[in-house]
């Protein structure tokens, strides 16, 4: 009966519209096209980069999987080589991120102080910062330094990279849990250092492993800085994707791009069911 | 009952006066890890700065401002001029195409479907570059999705070239940048109450007419940073202009590249560095000051 | 001294004043309402004398001693927020045995004391609830017996009956002022609702414009308030403008003189402000003015139910009069009617 009522009475104020409902998913289909593209052509039968795809098989994969594990040293090599490497920088970055991200935004919900529009701005400076200039700028003080430190350049890289996110993602975790129950805490006898331990952290987990998770990602699937500053030794797996195809785009690589993509997409997943939008605007 | 203070003092230490650190080093105390990191953006300004007006041989220790003249030749004008106008042209296409998403965004109610959408907007931006290159490499190709759309649809006779040209090279700069425009403008929109669309409903405004004179100006603020990211963003960009455009559309990201390597010109990269630095800086700033006007006009109504 | 002593406090907020030159002494076992319009500075004095914000002057004591630089954590005062903040990651039990447990109590006396308060509050079964599945009424208590669970000296109040609809307020006022009395436990109050501050308060006291307008109980409050803010504040009053006369009596605006018991300090053609309580005025059928009677018009009814307003526009001033059903005689609007101001419900209200 109710819905007899909605459909005379037409769209409530305030309510999507179809047009607006069919516009969106559309735009939003653009905006994964060359994800979804990658998708199909990793299923693709035929050799070369026709698209829609002759034929379909997972011919693709099986290479990609023979790469894995083939006799062939210098390949395997390589790849687990990347793969460890991307792993071990972005769970570093991962931890430090977050250990850095929670007291600043601690900072910037609970105190006023001077300097805080200020500091506000600073976290999204690493946004729109451009990046070759920061590869130029490490590179330039990394090379003059009398030892080498190739991975721990890549964290601290990717760690500014990180950090606009996280620090969101803390900030927007903190706000929704409010003030008060701090003071509450104080005023029944914990001191102000227990009162965060007591009872801030705990609300925060989702928020502090939500942006674990988008640190993490950021920085297993970046690309630009780590261009300028990987080495021969040093090489994660968007590197390790990128010297396989300078020469010839090699369909091989769409399967490793799916295999990403699916984690990207996981990691985004599980990001979502802990802290929602709110924690993921600017 | 009886109600008697407690026998056990609540913390047997002595009384500590109030007086500790004052809020704002406190507040500063906790913000210098982050800080420490961010600061390590500043000092790299810094040093591409020095870097910039040093000769090519005497890095640190020699002056001059070669490498800027040599910016002003007609070849890296070019560049530059390039690089403005596409990443203008692309903020201005994403965010046209933002509002829509963002609008939809904001007003959903199905948590399932905010979540796909939330999912599908951050796709673009966290997932590898490279990887989306060479999608668009796959769609843009002659032999690829968009040309055999067009030719389906009888609009052209033979494939034209996407790739390799600015074409291209906007498409991908609009696609990538694209959740930077959304997620703004969405955070905008959701703050603009439903009562005012249904307080203009009531007044008799249609619902585009509502869209447009109530819910886009109250979130302005949103949509000019969208605007400024993606433009910030996208004029730095060095991987969409390096795969999707070969040599053929050097961006100034690009060309601090080229500087290194082959060249090895450390002083010229760096003063392209400084340009790109400038104009982020600058156009960061006249949105914030535009966006403040507005915020405040704002508030005073309210 | 004892019980709570505030001497000179005040606030500021950069060049702001929040609240000052505020003088009270407060005796022990006695709850305090601290009465006043939104931003006179009654929540800001409640979070000094907690230990949240810091005392820009004067001194806060208890029992004698400074407390004014100890910091919140260290006062053992029991606190209840608008918000209530029950911590949401703990259930009902562990939120009521957080301050015990920082006190290192024993899980055993922990567990009796919880079991103790629950049996007060009439929430026995609630033990192991988690506190987001707690009614309105139900988390405010559980937030009182939080508060009190350490047995402090004090117990502050911030607003706590704002968040609740009117009929379940009306109760709670009864519940927490029957807790106080039972448990004579000092509490301080902070509300906007004067009808609140009555039915709740031994002692009033009203915050206006930051600082303390008048301190005394409902009653004398209501009765012989300190000046035109905390009468117009307190329950419903006619306050009109007249000028001293001399010999007792004052002239209105429109010219009627009344007698009124006024101070003899007060000179010869001083403007004053006078009160006068809607109950306290007497209707009657249309008389000549004479002595304290004046004839006047009526320009408004409102009736209802229980009451009858009547707005009467006698001397130049309009007075609202408050009168019972009984007392009645059908008015209505343009008919005339006498009004009796006696003289001793007249009070002089300080400039």
């Amino acid at each position: 009966m109710s819905t007899l009522i909605k459909k005379r009475y037409g769209l409530l104020p305030g309510e999507t519209g179809k047009f607006a409902g069919i516009l969106s998913g559309f735009i939003l289909l653009l905006a994964v096209l060359p994800i979804l593209t990658m998708i199909v052509m990793s299923f693709s039968g035929a050799s070369n980069l026709d698209f829609p795809p002759s034929s379909y098989s997972l011919q693709w994969y099986k290479a990609a999987w023979h790469t894995f594990v083939s006799p062939d040293a210098s390949d395997v090599l390589s790849l687990g080589k990347a793969m460890t490497t991307s792993l071990m920088v972005a769970c570093l970055t991962m931890v430090f991120a977050t250990i850095v991200a929670v007291p600043a935004a601690y900072a910037l919900t609970r105190c006023e102080f001077r300097g805080k529009a200020v500091a506000l701005q600073l976290m999204s400076l690493p946004l729109v910062f451009p990046m070759v200039v920061l590869g130029l700028a490490l590179l330039l003080v990394f090379d003059s330094l009398p030892f080498q430190i190739t991975t721990s350049r890549l964290v601290i890289a990717h760690v500014i990279l990180a950090l606009p996110f996280v620090v969101k993602n803390c900030t927007a975790a903190m706000l929704s849990i409010g003030s008060e129950v701090e003071e509450a805490a104080q005023m029944l006898g914990a001191s102000p250092t227990r009162a965060i331990i007591d009872v801030v952290v705990p609300l925060m987990k989702s928020g502090i492993l939500a942006g674990m998770l988008l640190a993490f990602i950021v920085s297993f699937n970046e690309f630009t800085v780590t261009y300028f500053l990987y080495t021969i030794d040093v090489m994660t797996v968007p590197i390790w994707m990128y010297s396989r195809t300078v020469s010839s785009l090699d369909p091989t690589v769409f399967s490793f791009a799916v295999l990403i993509v699916l984690i990207d997409f996981v990691l985004i997943w599980a990001l979502e069911k802990l802290v929602g939008e709110g924690g993921v605007s600017f | 009952m009886e109600h008697q203070p407690l026998t056990h003092p609540v913390v047997a230490a002595p009384v500590r006066t109030n007086r500790g650190v004052s809020p704002t080093t406190r507040a500063w105390i906790f913000l210098s890890p982050s800080m420490l990191f961010l600061g390590v953006l500043i000092a790299a300004s810094l040093l591409v700065l020095r870097m910039s007006v040093g000769t090519k041989g005497a890095e640190w220790t020699g002056f001059s401002l070669a490498s800027y003249a040599q910016l002003l030749e007609p070849y890296y004008l070019k560049s530059l001029l390039l690089t403005l106008r596409l990443a203008l042209i692309s903020a201005v296409i994403a965010v046209v195409l933002a509002i829509p998403v963002a609008y939809t965004m904001s007003r959903l109610t199905s948590p399932f479907v905010r979540r796909i959408f939330l999912a599908a907007v951050l796709l673009p931006l966290l997932v590898n570059l490279l990887l989306q290159s060479y999608g668009w490499l796959v769609i843009l190709g002659p032999g690829g999705m968009l040309n055999q759309a067009l030719m389906g649809l009888g609009l052209i006779k033979r494939p034209i070239m996407l790739l390799y040209n600015q074409n291209g090279v906007l498409m991908g700069l609009v696609q990538t940048a694209f959740p930077l425009a959304v997620l703004p403008i969405a955070s905008a929109m959701r703050g603009v109450a439903r009562t005012y669309e249904e307080a203009a409903a009531t007044l008799g405004a249609s619902r585009l007419q509502v869209f447009r004179q109530v819910v886009l100006p109250m979130s302005m603020p949103g949509i000019i940073t969208g605007a400024t990211l993606v433009f910030a963003y996208n004029a730095s960009s060095f991987v969409v202009p390096l795969l999707l455009g070969g040599r053929r559309v050097p961006m100034l990201a690009v060309m601090v590249h080229d500087q290194i390597a082959p060249l090895m010109n450390w002083p010229a990269a760096s003063a392209a560095g400084v340009v790109l630095i400038v104009t982020t800086l600058a156009i960061m700033t006249l949105s914030e000051y535009i966006t403040g006007r507005r915020r405040r006009m704002l508030e005073a109504s309210q | 001294m004892t019980g709570l002593i505030l001497e000179n406090v005040e606030k500021h907020y950069g060049s702001a004043c929040a609240v000052k030159d505020v003088n009270l002494h407060l005796p022990e076992g006695k709850l305090v309402c601290f009465l006043g319009p939104s931003g006179c500075g009654k929540t800001t004095l409640l979070r000094m004398i907690a230990g949240l914000e810091t005392l820009s002057g004067g001194e806060i004591r208890l029992d004698g001693e400074d407390i004014g630089h100890t910091p919140a954590h260290q006062r053992n005062f029991g606190m209840v927020f608008q918000s209530l903040a029950l911590f949401p990651h703990m259930t009902v039990g562990e939120n009521i045995a957080y301050p015990l447990k920082l006190r290192g109590v024993s899980k055993a006396d922990q567990q009796a004391r919880v079991v103790e308060l629950l049996e007060l509050i009439q929430l026995s079964e609630m033990i192991d609830r988690p506190v987001a599945k707690l009614s309105g009424g139900q988390r405010q208590r559980v937030a009182i017996a939080r508060a009190i669970a350490s047995r402090p000296k004090i117990l502050l109040l911030d607003e706590p009956l704002s968040a609740l609809d009117a009929k379940l307020r009306e109760s709670m006022q009864v519940e927490i002022r029957q807790l106080q009395q039972r448990l004579n436990i000092t509490t301080i109050m902070v509300t906007h609702d004067q009808r609140e501050a009555m039915t709740m308060a031994d002692i009033v006291v009203v915050l206006g414009e930051h600082r303390v307008q008048q301190v005394g109980t409902p009653i004398e409050i209501y009765r012989h308030p300190a000046n035109e803010f905390v009468a117009d504040f307190i329950g419903s009053g006619n306050i009109f403008p007249a000028t001293a006369l001399g010999n007792g009596k004052i002239g209105l605006p429109g010219g009627d003189a009344l007698e009124v018991p006024i101070c003899s300090s007060i000179v010869v053609g001083e403007k004053v402000k006078m009160l006068i309580r809607p109950e306290d005025l007497q209707l009657s059928h249309p008389q000549a003015t004479a002595g304290n009677r004046l004839l006047g018009k009526v320009t408004f009814v409102r009736d209802i139910g229980a009451t009858i307003e009547t707005t009467v526009e006698c001397s130049g001033v309009s007075f609202t009069a408050l009168s019972t059903p009984c007392q009645g005689f059908g008015l209505s609007i343009g008919n005339p009617v006498s009004v009796t101001l006696p003289a001793e419900a007249c009070r002089v209200l300080s400039a």
